[in-house]
């Protein structure tokens, strides 16, 4: 099994390899574990887009 | 000259979700990245609301903005009822009204966290602080714990419901009305996602004397360039409100009339909050990593393998 992977490096994936910007909610303390993201409903492109950058980097 | 600084201005402001943007702008090739980071509506203002804007514009730039805001309160009396409203430049504005009405130095207020962080910020500003009050592990509030905890001299509470930035549960009137009923200070509720959920709390404004709550056009009405906020606040403390809003002049004229065109237009917003609706539902569905349900225009996405 991987290691826990942290909100700013899924966020940094998320943009590099899909376009796709979302925000890590690391910035929202306190007690919020730094493994979560907040991903806004956009243009149905945009979240096609969410969707398929975050199936292509998930890792089980 | 930095020593003449409050110290409060001296630490880190409010973070901005524009770190990955420049990543992605870094990275290249993506020249119109995706913006799902800022909870913004994707689809335009109505077009009435677009149009009432222009047609200000020309003929009345020269004048002052009306100060009451009285075409977008009458606009809010009759969406909503026969309430009590104050306006400003988006929620943020209302929020910092609002504490500036009641913190001094050393004054206290709660906050239920983790949540927005700007209440934290602005307490700051007025020379307060803040006292944390946790929400259970699915981020909801549990309304004894919040009253025990905030108990102890808090003057001024603040809860989002929905909340930003976990979504999960909306608090239900219930829970509310339980938090007004022995929570001895104000009750801040802010409802900035609400019409995304639908939940229905102004029947509570009737009851609660200590109850305000937050509401914004910047969501589900499509106007976040244009910064309104509004809250519906207790009779009493209107005028209170009024006397502390500086500068005397809060909307601008084109974001008076652009609001009051898009609070008519309830068709336009409908459509909206059912696009949204049923992406939230399919981002729940299809994307592999758990996913926090709420009932706002985001979702929150647990990262760590399940």
């Amino acid at each position: 099994m991987s290691p826990p992977r942290k909100a700013d490096d899924v966020v940094t994936e998320l943009a590099q390899k899909g376009g796709v910007i979302v925000r890590s909610c690391a910035s929202f303390p306190p007690g919020l574990p730094d493994h979560y993201i907040r991903v806004s409903i956009g243009e149905p492109w945009e979240n096609e887009a969410f969707i398929a950058a975050i199936t292509d980097i998930y890792q089980p | 000259m930095k020593h003449l600084i409050r110290k409060d201005f001296l630490k880190e402001g409010y973070v901005f979700a524009t770190r990955a943007a420049e990543i992605a702008r870094a990275a290249g090739g993506h020249t119109r990245p995706a913006r799902l980071a800022s909870n913004e509506n994707p689809y335009p203002p109505s077009p009435k609301a677009v149009k009432a804007a222009a047609d200000v514009l020309p003929p009345h730039a020269n004048r002052y903005p009306d100060e009451t805001n009285k075409e977008f309160i009458d606009a809010l009396k009759k969406r909503h009822g026969d309430y009590r409203f104050v306006a400003s430049v988006g929620m943020d504005g209302i929020i910092d009204t609002v504490i500036r009405t009641l913190i001094a130095d050393g004054d206290q207020v709660a906050v239920a966290t983790p949540t927005y962080s700007y209440y934290g910020l602005a307490v700051q500003a007025q020379g307060g602080t803040t006292v944390s009050v946790p929400r259970k592990a699915d981020f909801s509030v549990d309304p004894e714990a919040f009253c025990r905890d905030a108990a102890g001299g808090t003057k001024l509470a603040f809860l989002c419901t929905p909340n930003n930035p976990t979504g999960g549960t909306t608090e239900t009137p219930e829970t509310i009305a339980a938090i007004c009923e022995n929570y001895e200070g104000i009750l801040f509720l802010d409802c900035a996602y609400i019409e995304f959920d639908g939940t229905d709390y102004r029947p509570l404004m009737k009851r609660y004397r200590n109850l305000i709550i937050g509401r914004t056009m910047s969501k589900a009405y499509s106007l976040a360039g244009l910064r309104v906020g509004y809250a519906f606040v207790p009779e009493w403390y209107e005028p209170i409100y009024q006397r502390a809003a500086t500068p005397p002049f809060t909307l601008n004229m084109v974001s008076q009339a652009a609001a009051t065109a898009a609070l008519r237009d309830t068709v336009h917003v409908k459509k909206i909050v059912s696009v949204v609706q049923e992406w939230r539902q399919r981002f729940i569905d299809e994307c592999p990593y758990p996913v926090v349900p709420g009932g706002a225009n985001f979702v929150m996405v647990d990262v760590a393998p399940p």
